[in-house]
């Protein structure tokens, strides 16, 4: 992979280029005296003079299939972000010691120096409402929230003891998914798409599909491109109605006129790059003739209701309505078609306990419903198309929950929910090339810290980058005048969970 | 004191070499002029040479150094020290002989270049300064399990990474690695670190310390081990070192072992064959394919194997496997999902002595079809919704390497699979039709 320093001249001509207005206003300028003799620098500046451009990126075709630094064993990921934050402790972690604690007061060391989101004072302990067994052979730890996925349970690599360093949401889900707590870095999806293009040239690279209501708290940068061309950013579908808004022709017009103007515009951006030469309107061109094969390509594969009944009774989907289900059903449907990343983002876990719909008694169990019966069906349907091998499946969220029950203001709250917990959270992997039936990492009696196998959220983008084929520390792109990588300077392949 | 002789050292060279370019300068008219700093320069020169040579003495019985190879290095920097102090007598009191100051800076020079020469080749090794260097080729640690550890894997680590210092001309803390036996003695804290029960190899102790620690070793900016290197040199000092070990007595992991397959660009597991001697493809070739609309991939940058993907060409049709030709060797995965083949294509797809990866789902072949692939390599095959039996699964039986086959909407019953699965013991087939029985988890209504 030719990853090659982009030097600070180079970088500054793509940033001035992208300034048109200014170049303009100089350009006009050259007309004046002064002008005249600073027009030769501004020429030879503006000259094409970046043919050696040594990114991975090729702006006349972007998303171009491309190889990764080893051979991957995932083609594609399915990423399952429960944003919010489910309850570890009542899904997967089993902490029977945390039972017998219930109700009683939490001992000062564990709060001395911790900063909660919401805990005031000395919260109680909250024993797990979860009935949990082993499951399969693997004898992996699964409740009774998750009864289909349990079934499944030889299929997952558990990560016991992840850790992140946010307590919030947004920050949280932005570290999760772009390395970075703080905005302006691309997420995962954009850098696999980046890294590796797309096999399908009909389609976008890197999908997302929302459902639960609401967007995820970081809103829409944590599928954003941050630096990398914008052209490498998730393509946001709608779940329900049409899934890309203005993808059908308007009334009166036909494919022909369709084309004939998209030809018309890319003509004008074609003029307008000879003239500024910003490689982000070569993007543009190629994202109308993308839009515009899309139409023909988008609506057969966004669709849902062509599939047989018994995959509608396997995954749980109701065609029409906004759910998780139609979202993982379209995922597969996706992966199979070649579409590199397809993120979901379910929202409605932030199990505090200030009403029923956030209450491990209710509001858990009903999420939980949503998406246990759809998850086990994806992992049993692509498994049965013989691509689970080549598709990652991830399972996570920005954080876990406290062993303690909230006390919201320091008042008992109506029902059973827990804090935002950052120091140890629960995340499984599916497929892709990671171990089937593994659990790695293991917390304290109380699920409070990690006490074996702590991982870091750059440790398990990491693993996932590895299981793509990249070399995390080398895949890197230039941007203010030295290479950036999503994991930073950190992150080690959390190798037991590779098979 | 010792420390300070590769310091002091630049001052003679730098200051000696001016003076003897000023003594030629001033033989024309412009340079006269800088003549009378020339005693002065030669003075504060010969302060630096006196300097190095008395800072070279300590530095050489701190003991690093082996006493034979230093000997040279040190006579040549005792006859410059002397040389310069005499310089220094001539400029005080001048004796009348023509050019006489001119002479003696030309033959200190020469002391300074050879001083200063051999010097380098004790720091930086003997083959410094030649051109030619062999350039060292990354080892590749040979995986035959009966490698003699020593000789095989660890003295060319150590050659490679550590003699430099701790070798036959260098000895940092008296610790010399060029031979087992040297390695044995260990420096001059001995073999072993630690007290009785946690006794390990000092060595292994500093391999792994942190980089920032000052022990660690290989030192922060020289080339370090790689992790591989560090578990196999521990490993076989936890053995006793002995120069007889295998590497099989180390009953090193799997992942040890495969780690120098990533180093290579090679996968990890055989998912693909090994292909050391194959070469890589040009793109000219892959040109016709690309411009056919298939995705052609090497499976990692500069993997000579190919992956294919057909998937979005619904008319491709066995005409097409002409497009492959010459490109056989190189093709190790070819997805034909959803194509308009038949058998006719599977001609071509079994000549392909790498193929790991076929995808044939969603086409028309059949059990005939099937039958011709019994004598390549596949690692994975794929039959989903076509019409294949449990006829054409029997003739796979003698794939040596079959890991997994799916058959999901296949015309292969589930009654036949017991018999197939006992034949062919180590492969998955997976049929499919999957179906989940709706649970329910009960709601708990109790409240607080």
């Amino acid at each position: 992979m030719n990853n090659k320093r982009l030097s600070l001249a180079e970088e500054a001509h793509l940033l001035d280029a992208q300034l048109a207005t200014r170049r303009l206003f100089l350009k006009q300028c050259s007309m004046g005296l002064g002008a005249l003799a600073f027009s030769p620098l501004i020429n030879a500046c503006t000259s094409e003079s970046t043919g050696s451009s040594n990114t991975l990126f090729d702006p006349t075709k972007p998303l171009l299939p491309k190889t990764p630094h080893l051979p991957g064993k995932a083609k594609s990921v399915i990423y399952l972000h429960m944003a919010g934050a489910p309850s570890q402790l009542e899904l997967f972690d089993y902490k029977p010691e945390l039972k017998k604690l219930d109700g009683q007061l939490c001992p000062e060391s564990l709060l001395k120096g911790k900063k909660f989101a919401f805990i005031r004072g000395v919260p109680k302990m909250l024993g797990t409402i979860g009935e949990f067994k082993q499951r399969g052979q693997s004898g992996a730890w699964v409740s009774h929230y998750m009864p289909h996925l349990a079934g499944v349970a030889d299929e997952l690599s558990f990560l016991k003891a992840v850790h992140t360093d946010q307590f919030n949401h947004a920050p949280a889900q932005l570290l999760m998914q772009t390395g970075s707590a703080r905005l302006g870095r691309p997420s995962l999806g954009s850098w696999v798409t980046y890294g590796l293009g797309s096999e399908n040239a009909n389609l976008p690279g890197f999908v997302v599909l929302t459902s639960g209501g609401q967007n995820p708290d970081a809103g829409k940068s944590v599928w954003g491109s941050g630096f990398l061309p914008s052209v490498y950013q998730g393509v946001h579908c709608r779940s329900h109605g049409e899934p890309v808004l203005y993808l059908d022709n308007p009334a009166n017009v036909d494919g022909n006129m369709r084309k004939a103007s998209i030809d018309a515009i890319n003509q004008a951006n074609k003029e307008t790059y000879k003239e500024f030469n910003d490689p982000e309107t070569l993007s543009r061109i190629s994202q109308y003739e993308m839009a515009f094969r899309m139409q023909i390509s988008a609506p057969d594969v966004m669709n849902i209701s062509d599939e047989p009944a018994y995959i509608h009774e396997m995954y749980g989907t109701e065609p029409g309505k906004e759910s998780f289900a139609n979202n993982v059903l379209l995922a597969r449907k996706l992966v199979e078609k070649g579409v590199r990343f397809v993120q979901l983002f379910d929202w409605g876990w932030d199990v505090h306990g200030n009403s029923t719909d956030t209450s491990l008694e209710i509001g858990l169990v009903n999420k939980c419903k949503q998406i246990d019966k759809a998850i086990t069906a994806l992992i049993l349907d692509l498994k049965q198309r013989g691509l689970l091998e080549e598709t990652l499946i991830v399972w996570g969220s920005e954080f876990g929950r406290t062993p303690m029950q909230e006390n919201r203001n320091g008042l008992e709250m109506p029902f059973k929910g827990r804090d935002h917990h950052a120091d140890a959270f629960t995340i499984w992997m599916c497929g892709g090339g990671t171990k089937a039936g593994t659990t790695y990492g293991e917390t304290d009696e109380i699920g409070f810290y990690p006490v074996d196998g702590k991982v870091s959220v750059y440790d398990v983008q990491a693993t996932i980058l590895h299981l793509l084929g990249f070399n995390h520390e080398t895949f890197t792109y230039p941007f203010q005048g030295r290479p950036f990588r999503l994991t930073d300077v950190e992150g080690t392949v959390i190798k037991p969970i590779l098979s | 004191m010792g420390v300070l002789h590769p310091l002091v050292i630049h001052f003679p060279i730098a200051l000696l070499l001016l003076a003897f370019f000023l003594e030629i300068y001033g033989l024309s008219a412009t340079g006269k002029k800088y003549k009378a700093s020339i005693p002065l320069i030669t003075f504060l020169g010969g302060i630096g040479a006196v300097f190095s040579a008395l800072s070279g003495y300590f530095l050489m019985n701190q003991g690093d150094y082996e006493v034979s190879s230093v000997e040279l290095h040190r006579n040549w920097g005792i006859a410059l020290a002397i040389g310069s102090a005499l310089l220094i007598v001539l400029y005080r009191f001048p004796p009348k002989i023509p050019h006489i100051h001119l002479l003696g800076q030309g033959a200190l020079s020469i002391l300074v270049l050879v001083t200063g020469h051999l010097g380098g080749n004790l720091t930086h090794g003997e083959d410094f300064l030649s051109l030619d260097k062999p350039k060292k080729e990354p080892k590749q640690i040979v995986l035959n399990q009966d490698a003699l550890v020593y000789a095989e894997i660890i003295a060319p680590i150590f050659e490679e990474k550590c003699v430099a210092c701790h070798g036959k001309t260098k000895q940092k803390g008296k610790l010399k690695l060029d031979q087992i036996e040297n390695v044995l003695k260990g420096g001059k804290n001995g073999f072993y670190h630690g007290s009785e029960e946690g006794k390990m190899a000092l060595m292994s102790h500093r391999m792994r310390l942190p980089l920032s620690d000052k022990q660690h070793m290989p030192p922060k900016g020289k080339t370090q081990l790689t992790e591989r290197e560090i578990v196999i040199i521990e490993k076989w000092l936890s053995l006793g070192a002995r120069s007889k070990l295998l590497l099989k007595d180390l009953q090193l992991t799997e992942e040890v072992v495969s780690a120098s397959m990533e180093e290579k660009n090679m996968p990890k597991t055989a998912d693909w064959p090994l292909v050391p001697d194959l070469a890589a493809v040009s793109e000219t070739m892959l040109t016709p394919l690309r411009d056919r609309g298939m995705v052609v991939l090497p499976l990692a940058s500069g993997h000579p194997l190919l992956q294919i993907n057909c998937q979005s060409l619904s008319d491709f049709s066995d005409k097409d496997g002409e497009l492959f030709k010459g490109l056989e060797k190189n093709i190790a995965s070819i997805r034909l999902s959803g194509t308009r083949i038949s058998d006719k294509s599977l001609k071509w797809i079994s000549g392909l002595p790498n193929l790991s990866k076929l995808y044939l789902d969603n086409t028309l072949i059949t059990d005939e079809g099937i039958a011709l692939l019994k004598n390549t390599e596949l690692r994975y095959l794929n039959l989903v919704g076509t019409s294949i039996t449990e006829k054409g699964l029997r003739t796979l039986s003698s794939l040596p390497l079959l890991k997994s086959v799916y058959l999901y909407q296949s015309e292969v019953k589930i009654e036949d699979m017991a018999e197939i699965q006992q034949r062919m013991p180590k492969v998955y087939f997976d049929l499919g039709g999957y179906k989940i029985d709706t649970l329910t988890m009960e709601v708990r209504t109790e409240e607080k």
